[in-house]
Parts: C-alpha cells; sequence; structure tokens
C-alpha cells in the first residue's frame, strides 16, 4: 500500500492511505473484497440442480445487507450462484447479459447451455487472475439442458470442477462432509431441499456471517424457480444451555 | 539482561528471559525444529447416562502421518478421561502431570476426582504459559456430581458444552453433530453418533485418519474401546493375500554354516552386586 503524506496549512502531517497498488504504469488491482457473500451450496437431483444461499452481504464484520439475491438465472437453461465480493458478482451478471443477449441476436434455435457458460466464466476468471486483479467470487453454475444435469465451480484464480454436489466458502468445510454421506443419485424434490436445509442450519448456526433468512433456487428442464426469502428453525432449548457453567464456575 | 537460571528464582509460568534471544536468532535464518502434530478430530458428548469422548488415531508432522494408531484418548482418573489435539508433546504432558495430581489428591482427601478439579489444574496451567503449551482438549467425565463435558482451548479458556468438537477435522464433526445431536441419547445412539463424527472427520479432514476410539464414561464403569472401528485397513490387490510356497523360486546352490563352531559359550560367574 503507498501513503500519500499531505501536509496541512499548519504543518501537520496527514497519510492518506490507498487501497489499491498503483504502480509506475498506472495499473491497480484488487487487493481486498468489502462487501461480501457467505457460502452457496449446489446438489443434483432427480429432476435437476438446486442450489441454496443465504441474502447478507456482510462489509466486514458489519451486517450490511439483508436483502442480497446471490443466485440468479442465466438465459434459459443455467443458475449461478456467487460468494465473495458483491460488486464483482454484479460485474460477472453484465458480462453474461452481453453474452446472452449475442446469444439470442444469432436467432438460431441455439441457445448456451450450462457447461457452456461454466466455460466462459473460467475463461473469464483465469484471464483476470493472470492480470493480478481477480473478480473476487467463488462461482455455483448449475443447469439442464436437454435433460442433461450439470453443476460446476469456478474459484477465483480459475479453477473449476464439476460434481454432484458443490459448496462454497465455509459450507466447503460444514456442508461437504453432510453431502458426501447423505447424497443420493435419485432424491426426490423434497428430500433435496431437507438435505440442503440440514446444511443450511448447520451453517446458520457455526457461520458467523450467515443470517437465517434463505433462497433456494431450483432448475429443470421445465425452466428455473427461485424461492421467496424464508427462515429456518433453531433450536436452542438443550437443557445444558440454561445454566452452563453450574458444574464448573468460572468457565462458560 | 537476562539474570542467570542459579540466580532466578522459581516462580513458574512462562519464563520470557530467552525471547530477544530467540527472535535474533530467527532473524539470522536459523529455523526451530517442527513439532509433531496431532492435526485432528476429537469429540465429546452428554448422553443420558454419562459422557462418551471419541477420537482419531493420527499423528502427523507436517505433511508425513508420524503414527497411524497413536492413543488421543489420555487417562485422568478412573472416572475422567481427556481428549487432546494440537502439539502431541504437549497435550501428553499437561494430561500426565495432571493426572499425578489429581492421583495425589485422591489420597489427601480419600474421595473420587471431580471433573472441574482436573479442569482447573488444566486451565490454571495453561493460562500461566500463555498459549505457548500448545494443547487444545476434551475433557469428560462423570463424577458425584453428574456428568461434566469441557473443552480448554490453549490460551487457558473453557467451555461447558453438551457436545464439543476440537482439532482440524471439528468443523467436519460438528457438522454431523449440529445434525444429529439430541439430549437424551441411549449409549448404543450415543457411541455411534460420535463414530459417524469422527468417520466424518477422518474422510473430510487431511489432518486426521486412521480408526475411531471411543471411550464411554457412566457412573462408576469406564469402558476404553480402543479401535473401535477401523474403516481403513490395509488392502492386497489380491484378495487371497500372498503366499510363496517353496518350488516358486529355482535354488542354484546351498551352503550351510553352523555357527556354534564360531561362537565360544563359556561359564562364568555373574557379576557381584
Amino acid at each position: 500500500m503507498e501513503r500519500l503524506a499531505i501536509h496541512h496549512a499548519n504543518g501537520m502531517e496527514m497519510v492518506a492511505v490507498k487501497d489499491s497498488a498503483i504502480s509506475e504504469n498506472g495499473t491497480e488491482r484488487t487487493l481486498y473484497p468489502y462487501v461480501t457473500g457467505t457460502s452457496v451450496i449446489g446438489m443434483k437431483y432427480k429432476d435437476g440442480v438446486i442450489l441454496a444461499a443465504d441474502m447478507g452481504g456482510s462489509y466486514g464484520s458489519t451486517l450490511r445487507y439483508k436483502s442480497v439475491e446471490r443466485i440468479k438465472h442465466i438465459g434459459k437453461h443455467s443458475l449461478l450462484g456467487a460468494s465473495g465480493e458483491i460488486s464483482d458478482f454484479q460485474e460477472i451478471l453484465r458480462y453474461l447479459d452481453e453474452l446472452i443477449l449475442y446469444d439470442n441476436m444469432w436467432d438460431d434455435g441455439n441457445s448456451l447451455g450450462p457447461k457452456e457458460v461454466h466455460n466462459y466464466l473460467t475463461r473469464v476468471m483465469y484471464n483476470r487472475r493472470n492480470k493480478f486483479n481477480p473478480l473476487w467470487n467463488s462461482l455455483v453454475l448449475g443447469g439442464v439442458k436437454n435433460g442433461q444435469k450439470y453443476l460446476g465451480m469456478v474459484g477465483m484464480i480459475g479453477t473449476h470442477f464439476e460434481d454432484n454436489h458443490v459448496a462454497t466458502g465455509f459450507g466447503n468445510h460444514l456442508a461437504r462432509p453432510i453431502l458426501r454421506a447423505e447424497w443420493r443419485e435419485d432424491l426426490s424434490f423434497e428430500e433435496a431441499v431437507k438435505l440442503l436445509e440440514k446444511c443450511l442450519l448447520v451453517l446458520l448456526y457455526r457461520d458467523r456471517s450467515a443470517i437465517n433468512k434463505f433462497q433456494i433456487a431450483k432448475i429443470t428442464d421445465e425452466g428455473v424457480t427461485i424461492s421467496q426469502p424464508y427462515a429456518l428453525k433453531t433450536y436452542w432449548g438443550f437443557s445444558a444451555f440454561q445454566n452452563p457453567s453450574k458444574g464448573a464456575e468460572g468457565s462458560w | 539482561m537476562a539474570r542467570l537460571a542459579a540466580d532466578a528464582p522459581t516462580k513458574g509460568g512462562f519464563s520470557f528471559d530467552l525471547c530477544q534471544r530467540n527472535e535474533m536468532l530467527l532473524k539470522k535464518g536459523m529455523h526451530l525444529p517442527t513439532f509433531r502434530k496431532t492435526g485432528t478430530t476429537i469429540v465429546g458428548l452428554v448422553f443420558q447416562d454419562g459422557v462418551i469422548l471419541g477420537a482419531d488415531t493420527r499423528a502427523t508432522e507436517g505433511p508425513i502421518v508420524a503414527d497411524k494408531n497413536c492413543e488421543k484418548i489420555h487417562y485422568m482418573a478412573p472416572n475422567i478421561y481427556c481428549c487432546g489435539a494440537g502439539t502431541a508433546a504437549d497435550t501428553e504432558a499437561v494430561t500426565d502431570m495432571v493426572s499425578s495430581q489429581l492421583q495425589l489428591h485422591r489420597y489427601a482427601t480419600g474421595r473420587e476426582s471431580r471433573v472441574v478439579t482436573a479442569l482447573t489444574l488444566l486451565k490454571s496451567h495453561l493460562f500461566s504459559y500463555q498459549g505457548h503449551v500448545s494443547a487444545a482438549l476434551v475433557l469428560g467425565g462423570v463424577d458425584i456430581t453428574g456428568p461434566h463435558l469441557h473443552t480448554v482451548y490453549p490460551h487457558g479458556s473453557t467451555d461447558t458444552l453438551p457436545f464439543a468438537t476440537m482439532g482440524s477435522g471439528s468443523l467436519a464433526a460438528m457438522a454431523v453433530f449440529e445434525s444429529k445431536f439430541r439430549e437424551g441419547l441411549t449409549k448404543e445412539e450415543g457411541i455411534k453418533l460420535v463414530s459417524e463424527a469422527i468417520c466424518s472427520g477422518i474422510f473430510n479432514d487431511l489432518g486426521s485418519g486412521s480408526n475411531v476410539d471411543v471411550c464411554v464414561i457412566t457412573k462408576g464403569h469406564t469402558e476404553y474401546l480402543r479401535n473401535h472401528q477401523l474403516p481403513n485397513p490395509r488392502t492386497y490387490v489380491s484378495s487371497r493375500g500372498y503366499n510363496f510356497v517353496k518350488g516358486h523360486t529355482e535354488v542354484l546352490s546351498t551352503k550351510i554354516t553352523p555357527l556354534k563352531s564360531k561362537v565360544e559359550v563359556a561359564e562364568v560367574d555373574a557379576m557381584e552386586e
């Protein structure tokens, strides 16, 4: 970080810290994210793909925005969920808007499927990282085209892969173990939602930046449905929580 | 200037005398020896009759597995056991030390040890070393006041919880506990849940692995189930194993040398005291 020394009239020196790294030839790069979204979890189920994310946008340790939609649909066949810097997610949506627009203008009866969108996003993320100016996001791309289900992930450095169930951020540590143990190929929609809610509840308890306001989005051959925001029921009624240090004064 | 060791009165706690010299050595490029850590999954839960503790059995030294089947559930008292994560030497030493102190206390008082006694001894020792003793413990036991489960952190803070996980695999194990724990579990359900949580750590965390150890503590009775589950057995390509029968290898020549002629056996008087 460079420091600019600004001299005041009375001789006091005020130092301003610059948040971007501007070198001699004038380039800028992202150093850290500001407004961030926490985990996104997604998995394939019998009829398609299902994604879930909470609606929080944290500004450092403050919960600044509580109605951020972090799952959007892309074209006819894909859903995109993002964690990380919200402004970079909005920029990615603009790139994808342009991509889908040009695809529609061809008017050739063909439309970009989830695999193609995933590939495009991978190229974008990797190229930005090579210029040392990354888009600070972990993206989850899910979709169905011609009955083929697809679920993939792209990270901020361009790492990409495809799997039956994915999670970003904290979800990797808390939701992945549950999904690995309990995911099956032929889950119905209700079972899939139950499994996702199980993971979301653990994330709500144990991730400090998670909030109790979720959206679940599903995509099938018929189309996209993004649910209204809703809350999960939490349980705090353990008898051990009533008077925790009864047996051990001085601990909590 | 640092005083000589002979002059300094023994006050206990961490002595900061050598810190300046250590920092200077680090700046000059000296590398400290790496610790053997127990990158670990340890868990505990309270069930209807007492406490169940669980641990994996992998001890790591950086990226290498130093011990495939180590014991992470340490004995404190007949009714109190302690799982340890962090630096292996620290957890061993601190649990051994408090175990001896508890034994002496039992002789002095003539009563069964209480879990809060072990807890207070551990936390005051760890606090006085300001986090340099890298021991993160799950302490559980049943005494006259009932079942207790506590976590102890390297800096000396403690929590009293109905279910707890520590170590690098703690998030994977906590995911299982948070979704499946309820109060008033039976012994079989408790052991099953603890094993599931440890397996979640073993398969989803790189620092944990090998087998599952379980310890069930109830009023008046403790069961230490060493290697309760072995979910990572040594496997061989051939299911029948290998069997090399005589005759598979061609013998070119045979020469037998009796060793008795080379060694002299003499009768000597035993060493005098």
